[in-house]
């Protein structure tokens, strides 16, 4: 069973890592790269300055990784420092322009000139391998006390310390780290956060400029939200700052108010917003969403099992094949009219906002139900045939009455297949959810896919297919451990075909 | 009783005519003769909802293939955009549907999206069922491809179709074959592994160990044995994934992703209309119930169809 699990963890993980790489290089290569800029507005702004324009292009390409960048000044610091002998100027003279030619040669550069200037600057496209080997192993980031090197702050001490620390009670603090709280406790969901793992799924562009990726999904959103802290100087102030998220603040760009206020180099913040991130929403509406559809689907085949063929089945089959055929798009908007005329909540999420609690209730609500068609008839199915089967046949004769057998005897047997269920209910939900997100404007990550594309958002797009992706490919592997766990009559590990009983 | 003619009259070797045996008319059972399809035929059209259903289908599907050739609808036809009479009118008796924000018929409109939206979903279940059954029946019986193209399925498996597509469809670009290829590309897997597993339980039944011990190949075994069998499985298959890419199609263009912008389809007439829900709301629903009703008469009328040609429904 153990390396049964082992080998499972394996095969989960190089398959997310396919489907990510197959995803980069499809999207990398097929898609033209100038199609970035077809709703950057700085194109606009930029088009009578050619130089600033094929500047800001170039360095728009840098940061997604297409190719390698240098302007005139960094290309002359880059040959100085390559070799020490030579001088180099911006002049447009016979020798400047040798050594250009020689040094970009050398690296593989290609050189070129702007157009009005005629200064030059060199590029180097990356191959997609090159792209590819910088995406991975940039992807984890380990933060330990040796990464920070300030040069004006060469005292600075190297430690992890568990202690009680006046802003965020007991914690893991680290110092000559990137950040100041390592491993920490709160109220909020998971309860227990870290901040030596960070992902970096690259740079977003061009929406949500400059901006990590993984602060665009992951970080809240909405208006900043601000509450009282005490803090270390023993004033107690009203803030907006997140004093989890304390990073090092290089003493050149110290801020003297800050450095008062917290009495250390970490205070570089990030803000607290009132709304969650993009994943949070997502998380949050996916799991009402899963549990709405299973305390509807499980009742619901239950009875309509109970009553086979009987008008309810009947009525309850027609219905449920009639939403299996009707395609989501018109399914939500129907319930979302629905909602909207009979309980008066609202029909975009935006309009109330995520504090109010009824903003959640209808795309939740129509993404449980959704998925509610394809359980009952797969539920109905699985307690039709267990009503055939022997144990049941003696209970019956041992006397007991039909809810004692329901209750009791096949709905413990019907909890397998409830269990193995789940995965193929949240990769449902996933799917379910660019829709719904979509159509209710709810801000999470399913609306955000639909959105990146249409924005060229390349390194959006791929980011959100690793994490669905993984998502999804762990749920599997999580649904059949608790398979095992619920039944010990199955085993894994001599079969492959448990998954062939879907 | 007493007239009758007591007295037996003498049987003589002359009163018989001897007859040479017939080995094919002694092989004949003194049953009606069946036939598959004639049976299929016989139990599709017992039932009334059925026919209602399938000429609800065959109307549909007449109307979205020979009206648009008439109306010659173009979605980006603006000729009457000043004529404030033709704009939002209301159905009546000149335009079924009414009219929209250009002055065009939306009845026009609906049936030029809907031959778009149902031929897409056509060929991409075409070439998916085909594909798929021809790889799963060569799957389900090979060992070594088994190990291959299960690794190859779990991988894909994992990932919500919808989000395949989505991505496909951006990296090919707009179009309405390469919409085809990416529902196509990774979409026969499904149906292979599908057709997998059921070849699978048919190919250890004592009849096809039987006819194995008799010497039959396991190219006939598949296709004389075997797929006979799954033909009802195959076409619940079918009209399973009819409705599904008409889904996806009209997810895709609702979002301006899978079809170029001059292509009328149900989605993207869906799209266009969904700022009038309120305002005028025939635009925004009529486009949504035709859609409900394509995608639900192709689905039971499938079902029925795949019920009619099990042949257990034959007795």
């Amino acid at each position: 069973m153990k390396k049964y699990l082992f080998f499972r963890v394996l095969r989960s993980i190089v398959s997310i890592f396919l489907v990510t790489t197959l995803t980069f290089i499809l999207i990398y290569t097929m898609i033209p790269r100038r199609d970035v800029f077809k709703q950057d507005p700085m194109i606009q702004k930029l088009s009578s300055k050619p130089d600033s324009l094929t500047d800001y292009k170039n360095n728009a390409y840098e940061k997604m990784n297409y190719i390698d960048y240098m302007d005139t000044r960094s290309l002359i610091k880059k040959i100085e420092a390559d070799n020490s002998k030579i001088t180099v100027t911006a002049a447009h003279t016979a020798s400047n322009k040798a050594a250009f030619e020689k040094w970009t040669k050398a690296n593989g550069y290609t050189l070129h000139r702007f157009k009005i200037s005629k200064d030059y600057y060199a590029t180097r496209d990356l191959p997609i391998w090159e792209r590819l080997s910088r995406f991975y192993g940039n992807m984890i980031k380990i933060d330990t006390p040796w990464a920070i090197h300030d040069p004006k702050n060469p005292n600075l001490p190297r430690y992890l310390k568990i202690k009680h620390d006046p802003l965020v009670g007991w914690a893991v603090v680290g110092s000559g780290t990137k950040y100041r709280y390592q491993l920490y406790f709160n109220s909020q969901f998971p309860f227990i956060h870290e901040n030596f793992l960070k992902f970096n799924l690259g740079t977003s562009y061009p929406s949500y400029a400059g901006e990590e990726v993984t602060e665009v999904i992951g970080g809240g959103q909405g208006p900043a939200d601000s509450i009282t802290k005490t803090f270390p100087n023993g004033r107690k102030i009203i803030t907006s700052d997140d004093v989890y998220t304390r990073a090092y603040q290089p003493r050149k760009h110290r801020n003297e108010m800050d450095y008062e206020q917290y009495k250390d180099d970490y205070t570089n913040t990030e803000q607290i917003n009132r709304d969650p991130s993009m994943i949070g929403t997502s998380v949050r509406a996916g799991l009402i969403g899963l549990i709405i559809s299973y305390a509807i689907a499980i009742p619901v085949a239950i009875y309509m099992a109970r009553k086979k063929g009987k008008w309810f089945d009947r009525a309850g089959t027609f219905v449920v094949t009639v939403l299996i055929a009707v395609p989501s798009l018109a399914f939500i908007y129907v319930f979302r009219y629905l909602g909207a005329t009979l309980f008066g909540l609202p029909d975009s999420f935006p309009t109330l906002g995520a504090e109010n609690w009824r903003s959640w209730v209808l795309p939740a609500v129509v993404l449980g139900l959704l998925s509610v068609s394809g359980l009952v008839i797969w539920f109905r199915r699985f307690m039709i045939d267990q009503q055939k089967s022997d144990y049941v046949k003696f209970a019956k004769a041992k006397g007991l009455n039909e809810s004692e057998i329901y209750t009791k005897h096949i709905f413990k047997n019907a909890s397998i297949p409830i269990v193995q269920g789940i995965p193929g209910s949240i990769i449902g939900l996933i799917g379910g959810a660019t829709m719904t997100e979509e159509i209710f404007a709810t801000p999470g990550m399913g609306k955000m896919l639909p959105d990146s594309i249409q924005a060229h958002n390349n390194a959006v797009v791929i980011a959100l297919v690793f994490i669905f992706t993984t998502i999804a490919v762990l749920s599997v592997l999580l649904g059949d451990i608790a398979m095992v766990l619920v039944d010990p009559r199955i085993k894994l590990s001599s079969s492959d075909t448990s998954k062939g009983e879907e | 009783m007493a007239e009758k003619d007591t007295t037996q009259p003498e049987i003589l070797d002359s009163d018989f005519t001897p007859v040479e045996i017939d080995k094919l008319e002694t092989e004949k059972l003194d049953t009606e003769k069946y036939s598959y399809w004639g049976s299929v035929g016989r139990a599709f059209f017992s039932s009334k909802v059925t026919i209602f259903l399938l000429l609800l289908m065959l109307a549909i599907l007449l109307m979205s293939f020979i009206q648009p050739s008439f109306s010659g609808y173009s979605l980006n036809n603006v000729a009457k955009i000043n004529d404030f009479g033709a704009r939002y009118n209301w159905p009546n008796a000149k335009n079924w549907f009414g009219t929209d924000d250009n002055g065009q018929s939306l009845f026009d409109a609906i049936w030029a999206g809907a031959k778009i939206s149902i031929s897409i979903s056509v060929i991409a279940t075409l070439i998916t069922t085909v594909i798929g059954v021809a790889v799963g029946a060569v799957w389900g019986t090979s060992k070594g491809l088994d190990r291959i193209m299960l690794e190859v399925y779990n991988v894909i498996s994992n990932v919500p179709q919808l989000l395949i597509i989505m991505v496909l469809s951006y990296s090919f670009g707009a179009g309405f074959w390469n919409l085809i290829f990416a529902m196509t590309v990774t979409g026969w897997l499904g149906t292979a592994y599908f057709i997998r597993v059921q070849v699978m339980i048919m190919r250890d039944r004592e009849y096809n160990i039987a006819s194995k011990t008799l010497g039959t190949g396991l190219g006939r075994m598949v296709l004389r044995n075997i797929m006979p069998y799954l033909t009802s499985v195959i076409v619940t298959n079918v009209s399973l994934s009819l409705p599904s890419y008409i889904s996806y199609e009209v997810f895709l263009s609702f979002l301006g992703v899978g079809l170029s912008a001059s292509t009328p389809s149900l989605g993207r007439l869906i799209s266009k209309y969904s700022p009038y829900m309120t305002s005028y709301p025939y635009l925004f629903w009529l486009p949504v119930l035709v859609l409900a009703l394509i995608a639900v008469s192709l689905y039971l009328v499938g079902q029925r169809l795949a019920d009619a040609s099990d042949p257990r429904t034959h007795l």
